[in-house]
């Protein structure tokens, strides 16, 4: 699964900088509570944690927040942690991704804040989003297949990951039917999941 | 996949775009098509190499000194909690649609080997539930070291033993959870073993009441007479209460506003009950 798409991004990329070796097994070491491996895993993994975290929260502090809830889950849910179900990464990353998201939606001055900001000034967001992603050596092949999406499919899969706005958020900034936009980020995630070689 | 309308929206659901209601809906789809699991499956996977295209952000030292420093007050969650043993405190609109769903940890472990990995990552869904249970009791946890949160627990020793009551309701194999609107604000979600004779309140955003009143519980048996099951306080967010003495098998659970210290029977209207038949 993601070890597979990883094996084949480490022709282009050092996998060690994307997925740590020995994570899994860090984290089977955590499960039986052992806090010099929590220390480990963290320092392995805080750093694409928080950058993920601080890329949908933009606020320092709040993401520092949202970091020390996702490690805190971490560690408190290490024994249900089912290498054949997946690997660490995925884990961590899925959940750090979905406590971001929880945050902004439980903020509703980020909710009004958004509200406020026309399409215009969510291209920029967007934009820069993508361009960051596009740019990037390192992942180089995410960014290609990115580029291979349509036009709107690329805006609602951006808008949807790294802005953490909600498919009937998406669907009022690109002022299109709700329906379309479900469609968008499904076959724009398959799409993705095509270019990147991801099967299960 | 049970009527289609949802089988479009996995972007949706890999993405984190869906609301409560919507991701409840499409879960109960999930559960039912081995063929969407795999996709949704693939989907989070790509999702995730979305989140590794990220540059990596060093958070600040202070961070992890913070982190590594609740570890000894943060109680691991036992490996064979039912699958998704907070969700009410997710979704508490849900609880019909979990009783329903209840039998399918039963099904789970008779699934063959060969049920593929993504049926069994899916149908136990170890992410998604279990992260959201786990930041409920983490907030919980959390909380009594920061503010104040369970105030009648106010020692970690009391906080984790709140969590463990409720980590071994959740282990039996009768557990079950009801929901209900409290008349003063918030919601109490009642999960309880008949078997243990145990009960576990979680009260979500219960108004907070001034330091000299107090939120307390009651076991109603049949004729209508009330036990006092402990009291308990609530900082508006979240709360987690073992109940004490024993639960007797369709009692309702109560709980009203007290003075300070609780009383020996009820002297107001109970703000919700729970009938646990």
């Amino acid at each position: 699964m993601l070890e597979a798409v990883t094996s084949e991004i480490d022709k282009d990329t050092d996998v060690d900088d994307i997925v740590p070796a020995g994570l899994n097994e860090i984290l089977g070491r955590v499960a039986e509570g052992d806090q010099a491996a929590f220390g480990q895993l963290y320092d392995q993994t805080s750093g694409r944690v928080f950058g993920l975290v601080r890329r949908l929260l933009k606020d320092s502090a709040q993401s520092e927040e949202v970091t020390q809830e996702i490690f805190l889950e971490v560690w408190q849910n290490a024994k249900r942690y089912d290498p054949s179900k997946g690997s660490a990464t995925t884990w961590i990353l899925t959940m750090a991704h979905r406590r971001a998201v929880d945050r902004i939606r439980s903020s509703q001055s980020t909710r009004d804040r958004d509200q406020k900001i026309g399409l215009r000034d969510l291209e920029t967001e967007y934009d820069s989003v993508s361009e960051s992603v596009e740019i990037r050596v390192e992942h180089e092949r995410v960014g290609e297949a990115l580029k291979r999406l349509t036009e709107l499919q690329r805006q609602a899969v951006t808008l949807a990951y790294y802005g953490g706005y909600s498919h009937s958020e998406v669907a009022q900034m690109l002022k299109v039917p709700i329906g379309t936009v479900k469609t968008r980020l499904r076959d724009g995630m398959i799409r993705l999941r095509d270019e990147l070689g991801v099967t299960s | 996949m049970s009527d289609g309308r949802n089988s479009a929206a996995s972007g949706s659901y890999v993405l984190n775009a869906m609301d409560e209601a919507e991701r409840e809906e499409f879960e109960a789809e999930l559960a039912q098509s081995p063929e969407l699991r795999n996709e949704v499956t693939e989907l989070t996977d790509t999702a995730v190499l979305l989140g590794l295209a990220v540059n990596p952000v060093t958070p600040p030292p202070a961070l992890k000194q913070n982190i590594m420093a609740r570890l000894s007050q943060t109680p691991q969650l036992p490996k064979d909690v039912a699958s998704e043993p907070f969700a009410p405190v997710r979704t508490l609109r849900a609880v019909p649609a979990l009783e329903s769903e209840e039998p399918r940890q039963d099904v789970a472990p008779t699934l063959s080997p060969a049920a593929t990995k993504a049926q069994a990552r899916w149908y136990s869904r170890p992410v998604f539930g279990i992260a959201a249970a786990a930041a409920a009791v983490a907030l919980i946890i959390g909380g009594v070291t920061t503010s104040n949160l369970l105030t009648q627990s106010s020692t970690n020793t009391a906080a984790s033993q709140q969590a463990d009551a409720l980590a071994t309701i959740n282990t039996a194999s009768d557990v079950r959870r009801v929901a209900r609107s409290v008349s003063t604000g918030g919601t109490a979600t009642l999960v309880w073993s008949n078997k243990l004779g145990k009960s576990v309140l979680i009260g979500t955003n219960l108004k907070s009441l001034p330091s000299d009143k107090t939120y307390e519980l009651w076991y109603i048996n049949a004729g209508g007479h009330a036990t006092p099951a402990g009291t308990f306080e609530s900082n508006g967010k979240s709360t987690l209460q073992a109940l004490t003495g024993t639960m007797g098998k369709g009692d309702t659970v109560g709980v009203t506003v007290e003075p300070a210290g609780g009383s020996k029977q009820p002297t107001t209207t109970p703000v919700v009950a729970i009938q646990s038949a």
